[in-house]
């Protein structure tokens, strides 16, 4: 079974690589310029463009012809599982199901994660490794249907503005137009932003994701967990390094916020990605 | 101010009662092109079904690479440019508009017969059956979109081309009817009133109309829109004929998905059923979600079951010129607050009602009363924000029928860490003890001007002095504001749990002063974040929160 996703998965290359991820890619569009995601602006250059301009990206989903084409270039020798972000942030889940149904002789089977970003990439990742391993596809289905309902997001940002704008706030618009200084500690709830609490400080912040995580987590079983984030990895490391000091924490892996979720997240988020190991 | 142009090769293409591929060509590539000029109001316009603000986006993307295509195409046949046109726009199709344009194209190919010109009748037959497959394609046929439009405009076109056949006479009350039916569209779709626009994608069509019959005529068009882009923000609908959204994944299913589609219409609208067969998500919008799951069971098994009361969810509207300001939930929240200032900030946190007191008395037993029989809930939670108003609070929440939960914060810094406490997907139970517990991490410090000499414990107090209080009780006593200040939050801070300094300054501040005060406190404490914010109070002349 070959592993399909979009970019919106910020999987790092080496595992997207080394697992045999395919990856479409979304487009971002800044000014009058679009770029694919990934492939045509790394995320330290669009970290870069989006402090010197005034202007707020916004983004596309990749067309049913993108997703043609990769199904046919695999075609009908190996089934295709398409994981994709929710259905309620993009429209890419739709392309993907468009295009599956035009080519009845491939076995496609289109999932949509019902999250994003991290949480996507842990189970793409955990898939392709399954897939790797020689699990039929069944398996890899039942796992990543378990997969779903157990990863678990939780993300901040500085500022709610790019939530906003996108129009990707989902229920955390009601912390929007807040007037004091909040940190928004955020997770994504099948398929939507959803707010968590309001928070004070970033140092209490980070606190009450690391107690999050603790409260998850089952005795003696590892907690599988991956970073994400934009500008600055400063309160990932210290969230990975208080984690690892406090329960059987294993970091799968750490990677720069692709360019489609900084268009919506904004430059200054940061994100964890976890499960419990059965 | 845009201008689009048009060439004077028209009247050779496109006569009165024939079209042929040339004339279809550049009278679609004026069609798009005027679209095209258009994308950025589209974009403003676009609150459904997600308001993210690209239809314009997509549906210039879905038309982008056949106006490409047909640059070249200039000798090509009626029958070649369809094709390509139907190709490229499928296999392009961006967002739903996009999508069920590319269908509506689709419906001309359908016309098989055609090889090299068209009829009004021809025409009228191509957007029918274009209209026919739009309602196919999408799971969700939603009306007062594109797709009424679409459909009204052919109803029209047949109507036209059954009698007469002057293609420009038929485009001129096709896009007439069109534009009738896109001002009616908020009237279908309440999420558009509430807005206050017309749906995006059924403005792109009639965009591609007025650019088709622009062409046809001869005319130059100019955009004469000016959209305000923060019109279409924080309103959604109110009066829903479905209350409950109801998402699910439907696993080990035996069935496909027409069949799970065809037994789930009757439960309500807005369905969409897709997926593979052995993951088929549903998403409906209905009164009866528990039926709905009960059909489920019958032919898999439901998982990830999501069900929202969308009555409660999508009522965002705020009204400023209301006393109790609407937010999303069953329970009314009441606080007092010392000051105007505070008062916007405590509502910009949820709350629905704010008494304030002015310079000589605190609001009243039957001024609560008042606001607790006027709050639209019968749950209500207090937040009296003074010792001083804890018994006041007390009696009124005594007298009324209504179910009073009282949050005993003593001052407004304590008010406000109990409101950022407060969930909304909580049950009120939790919020309670949550509240209760954050009142407690916050410490509240006010700075005044003595008006008379004293002495506080240790501390000597002279008339005019500037005295700092921690917990009600004077701490320090300086001779100007700054030495105050900084005294006091020294005094204040444990550890380093203290990280965010709020200071709100009174009415009788100016705010150069306080901003002046506010530089002098972030260059002494650099470990915290410091906040400045008009608070409005009488009683003191800044309120300092260290949390």
């Amino acid at each position: 079974m070959r592993i399909i996703t979009d970019s919106t998965c910020d999987l790092p290359r080496k595992l997207v690589e080394e697992y045999d991820i395919i990856i479409v890619p979304l487009t971002v569009i800044l000014g009058s310029k679009s770029y694919r995601d990934y492939y045509d602006l790394s995320p330290n250059e669009f970290y870069r463009m989006l402090n010197e301009t005034e202007d707020f990206p916004s983004t596309s989903q990749p067309s049913v012809d993108d997703f043609l084409r990769v199904y046919k270039e695999i075609g009908k020798d190996e089934s295709i599982l398409s994981l994709h972000i929710s259905m309620d942030m993009s429209a890419t889940p739709q392309s993907a199901w468009l295009a599956s149904q035009q080519l009845p002789d491939i076995q496609i089977d289109v999932i949509d994660s019902r999250t994003t970003s991290v949480g996507l990439g842990l189970i793409v990742l955990e898939a392709a490794k399954a897939a790797k391993n020689g699990a039929d596809d069944r398996t890899i289905i039942k796992l990543v249907e378990r997969l779903i309902s157990e990863v678990k997001v939780y993300f901040s940002v500085d500022s709610l503005d790019h939530l906003l704008k996108g129009g990707r706030i989902g229920k955390a618009q009601a912390l929007a137009g807040t007037m004091l200084k909040i940190k928004p500690l955020l997770s994504i709830e099948d398929g939507l932003v959803t707010p968590v609490e309001k928070i004070r400080g970033s140092r209490k912040l980070l606190r009450r994701m690391r107690e999050i995580v603790i409260r998850d987590s089952t005795e003696n079983k590892t907690v599988k967990g991956a970073f994400v984030w934009g500008q600055n990895e400063k309160p990932v490391e210290g969230l990975s390094r208080h984690l690892s000091e406090s329960l059987n924490f294993e970091e799968i892996y750490r990677n720069n916020l692709g360019n489609v979720i900084t268009s919506h997240a904004g430059p200054t988020a940061f994100a964890i990605g976890y499960f419990c190991e059965k | 101010m845009m201008i689009m142009r048009m060439c004077g090769y028209r009247k050779a293409a496109m006569s009165i009662s024939h079209c042929n591929g040339e004339g279809f060509r550049k009278a679609f590539m004026a069609g798009a092109s005027w679209l095209n000029e258009n994308k950025e109001i589209l974009n403003q316009l676009n609150v459904f079904p997600v308001p993210d603000g690209d239809t314009g986006l997509n549906m210039s993307l879905t038309l982008l690479s056949a106006t490409d295509k047909l640059e070249s195409m200039t000798d090509a046949s009626l029958k070649e440019i369809l094709e390509t046109v139907a190709r490229e726009t499928l296999m392009n199709a961006r967002g739903c508009s996009g999508v069920i344009f590319s269908q509506v194209i689709a419906g001309f190919t359908e016309l098989s017969y055609i090889n090299d010109k068209f009829t009004c009748f021809d025409i009228a037959r191509g957007l029918k059956l274009g209209t026919e497959k739009a309602y196919k394609a999408v799971t969700k046929p939603t009306e007062g979109t594109i797709l009424t439009v679409v459909k009204e405009s052919s109803d029209e076109a047949i109507k036209f081309a059954r009698n007469n056949n002057n293609i420009l006479k038929m485009l001129e009350v096709v896009l007439k009817r069109a534009k009738e039916s896109l001002d009616k569209t908020p009237e279908m779709l309440p999420i558009l009133a509430q807005a206050g626009v017309v749906d995006s994608g059924a403005q792109g069509f009639v965009y591609m109309l007025e650019g088709i019959l622009a062409f046809v005529k001869g005319d130059n068009l100019k955009t004469s829109y000016n959209l305000d882009p923060d019109l279409t923000h924080n309103k959604v609908p109110q009066n829903l004929e479905y209350r409950y959204c109801t998402e699910f994944l439907l696993t080990d299913s035996e069935e496909d998905i027409p069949f799970i589609r065809k037994k789930m219409t009757a439960f309500g609208d807005d369905l969409i059923v897709i997926g593979s067969r052995n993951m088929i998500r549903i998403h409906i919008h209905t009164n009866k979600p528990e039926k709905v799951l009960a059909m489920a069971h019958l032919h898999g098994k439901p998982i990830q079951i999501k069900i929202d009361d969308m009555q409660k969810q999508h009522r965002h509207i705020i009204n400023k010129a209301k006393e109790e300001f609407n937010t999303d939930r069953n329970i009314s929240i009441i606080a007092t607050a010392p000051g105007g200032g505070i008062k916007a900030i405590m509502i910009s946190l949820g709350t629905n009602t704010v008494l304030v007191g002015d310079k000589i008395r605190n609001p009243s037993v039957s001024e609560l009363i008042d606001a607790i029989e006027n709050a639209s809930n019968n749950n209500i939670i207090l937040f009296p924000n003074d010792k001083n108003i804890i018994p006041a609070v007390n009696q009124a929440s005594e007298i009324t029928d209504k179910n009073v939960k009282i949050i005993p914060t003593e001052n407004i810094s304590q008010g406000i860490t109990a409101l950022l406490a407060f969930k909304l997907n909580s049950d009120t139970d939790e919020n309670l003890k949550n509240m209760n517990e954050a009142k407690g991490y916050v410490k509240h410090g006010e700075i005044t001007q003595a008006n008379r000499d004293a002495q506080y414990g240790e501390v000597v107090v002279q008339k005019n002095d500037i005295i700092g209080l921690y917990d009600g009780s004077v701490r320090v006593s300086e001779k100007n504001y700054s030495d105050a200040f900084l005294q006091l939050i020294k005094y204040m801070i444990q550890d380093d749990e203290d990280e965010v300094i709020t200071i709100y300054y009174g009415e009788n501040i100016n705010s150069a002063e306080a901003k002046d005060i506010a530089d002098a406190v972030a260059s002494e404490f650099l470990e915290q974040d410091i906040e400045l914010h008009y608070g409005g109070q009488f009683y003191c002349s800044y309120i300092i929160s260290l949390e």
